[in-house]
C-alpha cells in the first residue's frame, strides 16, 4: 500500500518540480468563476495571440482562485529564472505591456505589479505573503488555492495530497474520529456541530449501508467559498470524504452540488475520475481493502436544498423539502440510513488535521471554535474576495487589515454575517472577535462564511428587507410561520421603506419574529428574522427615523427620496434628459433641466450619467 | 414490545414504542389540536399547531412526529405554547378567506344567511361549501380567535374548474399536504404534488396541466382529505354536511368495490371511500359517477303502459297486470329474457326460472359484456329486458316488451310496459327509492303471481334478499354472479381480483351503464371520455357586450349595448337579463349608463347557475333578452344630509343614486361595506359624488370595523344629522341597517331583491310584507321602508328553491371557466 503511494508521490514531485523549475516561461491565469466574470478567458485568448504574433514560447495554466477578487484577472508570470511577478486588473489593455516588458524586455513593471511569488525577490515588489490582505491569513483550507493546477491530481499529491488518507489507512477508524474529535472541528456549513461527535455518532448506528454527503448547495448571496474550494482544490475534498467514508464506515458518497456552479461541477467530476484511474476511489483503495464511490448530484437551485434534511429529500428525488429532526440524519438520513453531511469546507478540513494532528490545529483560535475560517468578504470594501482568517481574528483586523478599509473615505456602518440567516453588527462592535459563540452572542450568526461590509451609503432597513425578499421567494412553502410569516415581515419592512408604517410596526416585526423563530420547522426559517432582529436591535433609530421622519439617511429608498438638477451646476448637456426612460426630465439643450419628481420613478440613471466634473443630479430627502 | 412510559401534562402515560407523542397523547384523554396531521398518513410536520414542549429538549416539538420514549416529560398547554398557537392560527387566517371568522355579525348571518353563494370563487367562510365541518374553523372557534391582527393577504388563485368533477380553489388552500400524501399513499405515482416556491408554493399538477391530462383516477381521496374547502367535490359541495352514512357496492364494473354513499334528507349527496387505506381504494365509479346516477334528473321514477292512445303513467298494480296480460299470449321460444351485465346471481336466478318454468322458455339470455346488444332469434316475438341491450334490428320483429330500467332509451321508448326500477343499492333502510319503484325480482315475482304461476321458495327469499341487500345478509357475503352466469362466491371472486379499483387508467373506465352510455346520461363524463360537446345555445345579435371585467373575487361588471334603454334609466330602477333563450329571467340593478354611447352598466356577482352563465359571457357575445328599465326610481329631491349605503354587488347600484341626489343639491355620504378589503371596488368613483366616503369592512382590514349600520351610528355620535337614508346590499345587510337607522329614526330606504320572475306584476312571486300591506317588489320598490319591512319573512322566501338552486348546477366544465 505504501510502496504503490510512493511511487506515485515520486512521479507527481517530479512533474510539480519541472511545473516550478521550467525553462520554459509559464504564464498562470486565475480561472476560477470569480476569474472567468472578470474576463480571465478573453485576456487568456488574447495572450494566446499575442505569444503567436510575437513567436513566444509558452506554457498556459488555468489555476484556481487565490482569493484576491478585487483583482481578478490575475496573471501570474513565471520567467525561466525562476522569478515570478504575479499581475493585477489584466486587461486587453495592459497584456501587450506585460508580455513585451516583462516577458520580452525583461523589465518586471513595477508599477503593474502586484506580488511576486516563489523564492526570487525582486526589488519594488512585495512578496506574496508581505500583502496585507495575505499575511494575516491563515490558509488551511485555501493551501492549494490559486498555487495548483486544480486538474491535475498530481499537483495536490504532490504538495502532501492524499498522504492524509494513507495516514488514515495506517490507523483505526476510531482513531480518525479521534483525531476529528480533538481537533474540535466544528461544522462549517453554519451550525458549527462538532464533526467528530457526527461521525462517531454514525459508526456507532448499526446499519447495513450508510452514507456520506458533502453539502455544496452554497447558496447565500454574496458566499462563494465553496465554490472556490471546489474550484481550486477539489482534491482537498474528495480527500476529506474518503477519510470521514474510511472513519464511519461506509461506501458510498454524494456529492450535492449546485448546478449553478458549471465550472465546479466540471473540475470535480475530472478530479473524481482521476481519483478512481490512480485508485483513491472505488474498490479496493490503495490496496487497503477499503471501497468507497463518490456520486455527484446536482441541485435545482433551492435554497433550502442546503438544510441537511432537505438536500436528503431531493437526493432520494423527491422536492426539497425539510422534515423534523430528530431522528438526525446521523442516525436515520437518506433512503432512511446513518447519514454523515458536512460542508466543502469541513471535508477540505480534514486532511490537514489528519496530516498535521490535532493539536497543531487546535492551536489555532479560540477555546471553542477551533482552526480557521473561510470568509467571502464583499460589499463596499477596498480588497473583496476569499479569506481564509483563524478564529478569534477581530472583526476589524478583517475590514481594515486584510480588506484595506473602506473605498472612497465612507464610513463604515456595519458588517453582516452568516447570509440571509445572519444579521447585522455595527461598527461599534469591530472589536468582536470572530467565532461561533460571539456572533451568535451579537445576534448575528457564523453562517457559511458570507460576509458583507457596509457603508454609509447603505440603508439598513433596505438591507433588511433584502434578505428577507430572499427568504420569501426561498422558503419551501411547507410550515406555515416561514411561508406566511415571512410574507408579513417583508410587507411591513416594505411598509417602512415606503413611508407608509406607524411605530406599532417594529414591535409588531420583533413580535412576529420571535413566532417565526420558535415555531418553524427548519433552519431557514428558524433564522430568517435574524436580518430584523439585529438591525432592529442596533439601528433602531434608523427604522425609527423612516417611520416618523420618513427620512432615509443614506438615500436608498426610493419612495423617501428625490432626484434634482442643481440649477447652478446644470450645462444642458441633454445626456439625462436622453436617458430618462419615463421622461421626466423636462430642458432644452444648452439650458437648465429639471426633473418632474412625479413622474420621476427614481432609477438613477440620470444620476450616473451626469458626467462626473458637472454632477449636476443629485438625490435627496424627498419634502414631500 | 415493552411499554414506554411518559408523563404529559403531569399525567402518567403508557405508549407503545411506535407511537407518536399526539397519539400517545389522545389514548390518554389529551387533546393536541393539530391540521396537516391525519391518523392514517404518515406524519408531515407542517402546520406546526401541534407544538409541545418536552423537557431537555431546544425549543419547542412538533408532536405529530416526534417518536416517545421512556421518561420524556411533555407539556401541552402551557401559556406560552397556547399563545404561539394562536399566533400561528393568526398568521394562517391572514392567508386564507377567512374574513367572516372575525365578523362581528357572523352568527346572525349563519342563522339566516341569505342565499348562500354556490358558485364562484370562496371569498369567505359564510360562502365557503366546507363551512360546516372546516378543521380550521373549529380551532378558530376552540381558541377564541376574533382578531386576526395582520393585514389580510388574498392571493387571487383563479379557481380551477377544468375537469368535471372537483373545484379547487387554492386561496383556501393552507399546504397541509394531506392530499399529496394521500395521493403518494393510494397510487404509484401521485398526481398532485407541491409546486413553486416562497409565497407561490402551491399544490397542482405537472406544468399546470388539467386533472384530465395528468393520468387522474378521480379517486375524490384529495377531496375528502382536505382540511378546508379548497378541494371539493362539485356535485356534493354545496349540499353541505351528510346526515348519515351507508355502505353499498358498486355495480359499475364486476369488481363490486365496497364504499360509503353520503346520504341527506334521504337523498344521495356523494361518497366516500371507507378509509384512506388502499385496500379501500375505489375510483371514479363510485366517488363521482354512482352517486350523480342516482339523483340524475334523468332517472326513470314512475311505470308507464303503452296504449293504442299513447303511453300512460299507472299505479304499480296496473302496469304488473298489463304486462301479465300481455304475456300470456306468448309461449315457449316466442319469449326471451335479457339480464343486466353485472347483475347479481339471485337475480339471474329469478329470471331464469320465469323463463323456464312459468314461460317455458331456453332464451335468457346473460349479457356479457357492458356494451353488448343482443340478437333475437326470428321467433322472438315478447321480451322482458332489465336494460337498453337489445338490438336495433330485433326490436322491429317484437310485439311485446317489457322494460325494467332506469334510465330512458330508444328501446324503453318503445316498451309495452315500463317499470322503473329500483337499484340493488338502494334497496334497504337508509335510502328512499325513486316512487313507483322495485327490484328485479319484486317485478318478475308479481308478474309470475299475475300470470298465476308459483315460484319455488328459493325465489322468494331471494326477494327477501333483494331488499334487504345493504342491511344484515350484505355483510355475510352472499355469492356473486360471475360472467357465466354460475356460481363462484364473492370469496372466490376475492381471491382472483384485488380487493380495491382494479382502475389504472382513466380509459378503462366503464362506459356503459346498463346498456346505457354513460356520458349521454352524464354529461360531465364527456370531457373524461374526450367528447367534443356540441353547442346548442343559439345567440341573437340584438344585445351586445361590449366590455366585461371581474373587478374583483366574484365581481363582474358587464357594459350591454342597449341605446333605448339607457335613455329611459333612472336611478334605482333594474332590468332583466336572459343569457339565451333557455336562461332563467334574472334582475339586475342598474349601476350606471350612458346615454351618449348607449350603453348600461350591471354589476353582477357570481352566485348561481344564471349568473354564472352570465360572467362567462365576454365581451362581443350578445344575451338573448334584455329588458328594461324596471321597478320605480328613487325619488330624486332635496332631503338634506342624505347616506348611500352599498355593499357587495350594491356597491354598483348606489353610484348613479348618489349621483343624481348629489345634483339635487343633497350632502351625500356614501358607506361602501365588504367583508374584506380584497371585495372593495369603485371607491374612487363613488367618492367623486359624495361629500364624505366611509369604508367599513366586516374583518376591519380596511377602514371601520363592521358594517353600513355601525357606519351610521357612528356618524350619528359624531354628531351628523342624518335626514334619509338609501341602502342597497343582500337581505341580511339591509336587515341589519334597518335596525340601526330604526334605532336612530332615520328614514330608510331599502332596495329588496326577493325572488322575481316576469318584473311587471303579474306573478306575485316577489311580494313582501310591509307593515300590514303586500307589496310588489317590481312595481311597487325596489325601494321600500326598511322600518315596516318583515325581514325574516323575505329572507325565509329568499331561501324557498335552495335545494332545486343546488340540484341546477351544471356539471359539465364546459360551461363553467
Amino acid at each position: 500500500m505504501i510502496e504503490r503511494f510512493k511511487e506515485l508521490k515520486r512521479k507527481a514531485e517530479i512533474e510539480w518540480e519541472n511545473f516550478n523549475n521550467s525553462k520554459q516561461i509559464r504564464m498562470l491565469i486565475g480561472a476560477a468563476t470569480c476569474g472567468i466574470a472578470s474576463g480571465a478567458l478573453k485576456v487568456c485568448d488574447s495572450f494566446k495571440k499575442e505569444i503567436k504574433t510575437k513567436k513566444i514560447q509558452c506554457e498556459i495554466y488555468e489555476v484556481g482562485c487565490i482569493g484576491m477578487c478585487y483583482a481578478e484577472p490575475i496573471v501570474e508570470i513565471c520567467l525561466p529564472d525562476k522569478r515570478r511577478i504575479m499581475y493585477g486588473n489584466v486587461n486587453e489593455k495592459i497584456l501587450p505591456q506585460i508580455i513585451d516588458d516583462v516577458i520580452l524586455k525583461n523589465n518586471p513593471r513595477i508599477d503593474l505589479a502586484l506580488c511576486t511569488t516563489g523564492e526570487m525577490k525582486i526589488p519594488g515588489i512585495k512578496q506574496i505573503t508581505e500583502l496585507p490582505m495575505l499575511n494575516k491569513q491563515q490558509r488551511i483550507v485555501l493551501r492549494n488555492a490559486g498555487i495548483i493546477d486544480p486538474v491535475n491530481i498530481n499537483h495536490y499529491i504532490a504538495r502532501d495530497g492524499y498522504s492524509a488518507l494513507l495516514k488514515a489507512f495506517t490507523i483505526t477508524p476510531a482513531d480518525v474520529i479521534k483525531e476529528v474529535k480533538d481537533s474540535m472541528l466544528r461544522g462549517r456549513g453554519g451550525a458549527g456541530f462538532h464533526t467528530g461527535v457526527k461521525w462517531e455518532i454514525a459508526r456507532n448506528t448499526e446499519s447495513d449501508i450508510k452514507y456520506i454527503i458533502c453539502n455544496a448547495d452554497e447558496g447565500d448571496p454574496g458566499a462563494f467559498m465553496d465554490r472556490a474550494v471546489l474550484e481550486s482544490d477539489p482534491h482537498s475534498v474528495l480527500e476529506g470524504m474518503i477519510i470521514a467514508a474510511y472513519a464511519v464506515g461506509t461506501r458510498n458518497g454524494y456529492i450535492y452540488v449546485r448546478a449553478e456552479y458549471p465550472l465546479a461541477v466540471k473540475r470535480l467530476k475530472i478530479a473524481i475520475e482521476q481519483a478512481y484511474n490512480l485508485g483513491f476511489l472505488g474498490r479496493d483503495i490503495m490496496g487497503s481493502g477499503f471501497d468507497f464511490e463518490i456520486e455527484i448530484k446536482e441541485g435545482a437551485g433551492a435554497f433550502v436544498c442546503g438544510e441537511e434534511t432537505a438536500l436528503i429529500a431531493s437526493i432520494e428525488g423527491r422536492r426539497g423539502m425539510p422534515s423534523s429532526r430528530p431522528p438526525f440524519p446521523a442516525v436515520c438520513g437518506l433512503h432512511k440510513k446513518p447519514t454523515v453531511i458536512n460542508n466543502v469546507e469541513t471535508f477540505a478540513n480534514v486532511p490537514w488535521i489528519i496530516q498535521k494532528g490535532a493539536d497543531t490545529f487546535a492551536q489555532l483560535g479560540t477555546t471553542k471554535s477551533k482552526g480557521t475560517k473561510v470568509f467571502a468578504l464583499a460589499g463596499k470594501v477596498k480588497h473583496t474576495g476569499l479569506i481564509e482568517v483563524p478564529m478569534g481574528i477581530t472583526l476589524k483586523e478583517v475590514i481594515y487589515d486584510i480588506g484595506g478599509g473602506i473605498p472612497n473615505n465612507k464610513r463604515l456602518k456595519a458588517v453582516q454575517t452568516g447570509g440571509p440567516s445572519g444579521g447585522c453588527i455595527p461598527a461599534e462592535l469591530m472589536d468582536l472577535k470572530v467565532d461561533y459563540e460571539e456572533l451568535t452572542k451579537a445576534g448575528s450568526i457564523m453562517g457559511s462564511g458570507g460576509m458583507i461590509v457596509l457603508d454609509e451609503d447603505t440603508c439598513i432597513v433596505d438591507i433588511a428587507r433584502y434578505f428577507l425578499e430572499f427568504t420569501n421567494n426561498e422558503s419551501c412553502g411547507k410550515c406555515i410561520p416561514c411561508r406566511i410569516g415571512s410574507v408579513h415581515l417583508l410587507q411591513y419592512l416594505t411598509a417602512i421603506t415606503q413611508g407608509n408604517a406607524s411605530l406599532s410596526y417594529i414591535d409588531k416585526l420583533e413580535e412576529l419574529s420571535e413566532t417565526i423563530r420558535l415555531c418553524s420547522l427548519c433552519g431557514l426559517g428558524q433564522t430568517l428574522p435574524n436580518p430584523v432582529l439585529s438591525t432592529i436591535k442596533y439601528f433602531r433609530n434608523e427604522y425609527e427615523a423612516h417611520i416618523k421622519e420618513k427620512h432615509c439617511q443614506a438615500l436608498v429608498c426610493k419612495d423617501l427620496i428625490e432626484y434634482f438638477i442643481d440649477i447652478d451646476k446644470c450645462t444642458g448637456c441633454n445626456l439625462c434628459f436622453k436617458i430618462c426612460p419615463v421622461n421626466a426630465i423636462t430642458g432644452e439643450l444648452k439650458q437648465v433641466h429639471s426633473i418632474d419628481s412625479k413622474k420621476c420613478i427614481r432609477c438613477g440613471q440620470c444620476l450616473d450619467v451626469c458626467p462626473t466634473k458637472v454632477s449636476a443630479v443629485k438625490k435627496g430627502v424627498c419634502k414631500n | 414490545m415493552d411499554k414506554i412510559i411518559l408523563t404529559i401534562d403531569g399525567k402518567i402515560v403508557e405508549a407503545n414504542p411506535d407511537e407518536t407523542v399526539i397519539e400517545a397523547a389522545k389514548r390518554a384523554g389529551i387533546i393536541i389540536p393539530y391540521l396537516c396531521n391525519h391518523e392514517e398518513l404518515e406524519p408531515f410536520g407542517g402546520c406546526r399547531i401541534c407544538i409541545v414542549e418536552i423537557e431537555g429538549m431546544k425549543g419547542f416539538q412538533t408532536s405529530c412526529n416526534t417518536f416517545v420514549k421512556n421518561g420524556m416529560s411533555i407539556k401541552t398547554n402551557t401559556p406560552e405554547i397556547i399563545s404561539y398557537r394562536k399566533n400561528i392560527i393568526k398568521l394562517l387566517l391572514s392567508n386564507h378567506t377567512s374574513p367572516c371568522i372575525v365578523c362581528l355579525h357572523r352568527e346572525l348571518c349563519e342563522k339566516y344567511r341569505p342565499k348562500p353563494t354556490k358558485t364562484g370563487k370562496t371569498i369567505r367562510c359564510n360562502t365557503c361549501s366546507n363551512t360546516d365541518i372546516c378543521e380550521l374553523k373549529k380551532l378558530v372557534k376552540e381558541y377564541n380567535i376574533d382578531d386576526i391582527g395582520l393585514p389580510v393577504i388574498y392571493n387571487n388563485i383563479p379557481l380551477e374548474r377544468r375537469d368535471p368533477f372537483m373545484d379547487r380553489d387554492y386561496n383556501l388552500c393552507i399546504l397541509c399536504g394531506r392530499c399529496v400524501r394521500v395521493c403518494q399513499n393510494l397510487h404509484k405515482k401521485p398526481f398532485i404534488a407541491f409546486i413553486n416556491r416562497g409565497r407561490a408554493a402551491r399544490i397542482g399538477t405537472a406544468f399546470y396541466q388539467d386533472h384530465t391530462e395528468t393520468g387522474c383516477l378521480f379517486c375524490g381521496a384529495c377531496v375528502d382529505i382536505c382540511t378546508t374547502g379548497a378541494l371539493s367535490d362539485r356535485y356534493a359541495k354545496w349540499y353541505g354536511k351528510e346526515d348519515k352514512i351507508k355502505e353499498t357496492i358498486c355495480d359499475l364494473c364486476s369488481i363490486n368495490c365496497d364504499f360509503y354513499l353520503r346520504i341527506k334528507d334521504n337523498k344521495v349527496i356523494g361518497a366516500m371511500a371507507k378509509s384512506f387505506k388502499q385496500e379501500h381504494k375505489i375510483c371514479i365509479g363510485a366517488r363521482f359517477i354512482l352517486p350523480q346516477l342516482f339523483e340524475s334528473p334523468k332517472r326513470i321514477t314512475s311505470n308507464y303502459i303503452k296504449l293504442q292512445d299513447g303511453i300512460r303513467k299507472v299505479p304499480w298494480t296496473d302496469a304488473v297486470k298489463h304486462a301479465a296480460a300481455k304475456l300470456l299470449n306468448y309461449k315457449g321460444n316466442q319469449f326471451a329474457t335479457i339480464i343486466y351485465y353485472n347483475a347479481l346471481i339471485e337475480e339471474i336466478d329469478i329470471l331464469k326460472n320465469f323463463t323456464k318454468n312459468v314461460m317455458n322458455s331456453e332464451n335468457c339470455h346473460v349479457v356479457e359484456k357492458q356494451d353488448d346488444k343482443i340478437k333475437l332469434n326470428q321467433e322472438t316475438k315478447a321480451v322482458i329486458t332489465t336494460g337498453d341491450y337489445i338490438d336495433k334490428d330485433s326490436l322491429k320483429n317484437l310485439e311485446v316488451i317489457i322494460a325494467l330500467d332506469v334510465f330512458p332509451s330508444f328501446m324503453s321508448e318503445s316498451a309495452d310496459v315500463l317499470f322503473a326500477l329500483t337499484l340493488p343499492q338502494e334497496t334497504g333502510e337508509a335510502l328512499v327509492p325513486p316512487p313507483d319503484s322495485n327490484t328485479v325480482s319484486r317485478i318478475i315475482c308479481d308478474i309470475a303471481k299475475e300470470m298465476g304461476a308459483q315460484l319455488d321458495s328459493y325465489i322468494v327469499r331471494s326477494v327477501q334478499f333483494a331488499q334487504n341487500f345493504n342491511s344484515t345478509i350484505w355483510r355475510q357475503k352472499p355469492s356473486y354472479r360471475n360472467l357465466a352466469g354460475g356460481t363462484a362466491t364473492l370469496e372466490d371472486r376475492r381471491q382472483e381480483m384485488p380487493l380495491s379499483s382494479p382502475l389504472e387508467d382513466i380509459k378503462d373506465l366503464p362506459r356503459y351503464y346498463r346498456g346505457h352510455y354513460l356520458a349521454d346520461i352524464l354529461g360531465a363524463l364527456r370531457t373524461i371520455m374526450k367528447i367534443e360537446r356540441q353547442e346548442d345555445i343559439t345567440k341573437k345579435t340584438e344585445f351586445k357586450i361590449v366590455e366585461k371585467q371581474e373587478i374583483v373575487p366574484n365581481f363582474h361588471t358587464i357594459t350591454i349595448q342597449a341605446p333605448d334603454i339607457a335613455k329611459k334609466c333612472k336611478p334605482g330602477q333594474f332590468v332583466i337579463a336572459m343569457v339565451n333563450d333557455k336562461s332563467e329571467r334574472i334582475p339586475y340593478t342598474i349601476a350606471d349608463w350612458n346615454v351618449e354611447h348607449g350603453t348600461v352598466t350591471l354589476i353582477v356577482q357570481e352566485v348561481g347557475r344564471s349568473s354564472r352563465e352570465m360572467v362567462m359571457l365576454s365581451a362581443g357575445d350578445t344575451l338573448a333578452h334584455f329588458v328594461g328599465p324596471l321597478g320605480n326610481p328613487v325619488s330624486i329631491k332635496r332631503y338634506g344630509t342624505v347616506v348611500c349605503g352599498g355593499g357587495c354587488f350594491g356597491v354598483g347600484a348606489i353610484l348613479p343614486i348618489c349621483r343624481e341626489l348629489k345634483k339635487a343639491g343633497n350632502r351625500v355620504i356614501s358607506i361602501i361595506e365588504a367583508s374584506t378589503h380584497y371585495l372593495l371596488y369603485r371607491e374612487d368613483k363613488i367618492a367623486e359624488y359624495s361629500d364624505k366616503l366611509l369604508i367599513a369592512t366586516k374583518d376591519g382590514s380596511y377602514g371601520i370595523k363592521g358594517g353600513v349600520g355601525e357606519a351610521i351610528t357612528l356618524l350619528a355620535e359624531q354628531g351628523e344629522t342624518i335626514d334619509q337614508v338609501f341602502i342597497v346590499g343582500c337581505a341580511f345587510m339591509m336587515m341589519l341597517v334597518s335596525e340601526s337607522t330604526k334605532n336612530l329614526g332615520i328614514p330608510t330606504m331599502t332596495a329588496l331583491n326577493s325572488i322575481m320572475m316576469d318584473g311587471t306584476g303579474m306573478c306575485g312571486a316577489c311580494r313582501v310584507s310591509v307593515g300590514d300591506q303586500t307589496k310588489f317588489v317590481c312595481v311597487d320598490g325596489t325601494f321600500l321602508d326598511g322600518h315596516k319591512i318583515n325581514w325574516l319573512e323575505l329572507m325565509q322566501r329568499l331561501n324557498a328553491y335552495n335545494l332545486e338552486e343546488i340540484k341546477s348546477l351544471p356539471q359539465d366544465h364546459s360551461i363553467c371557466h
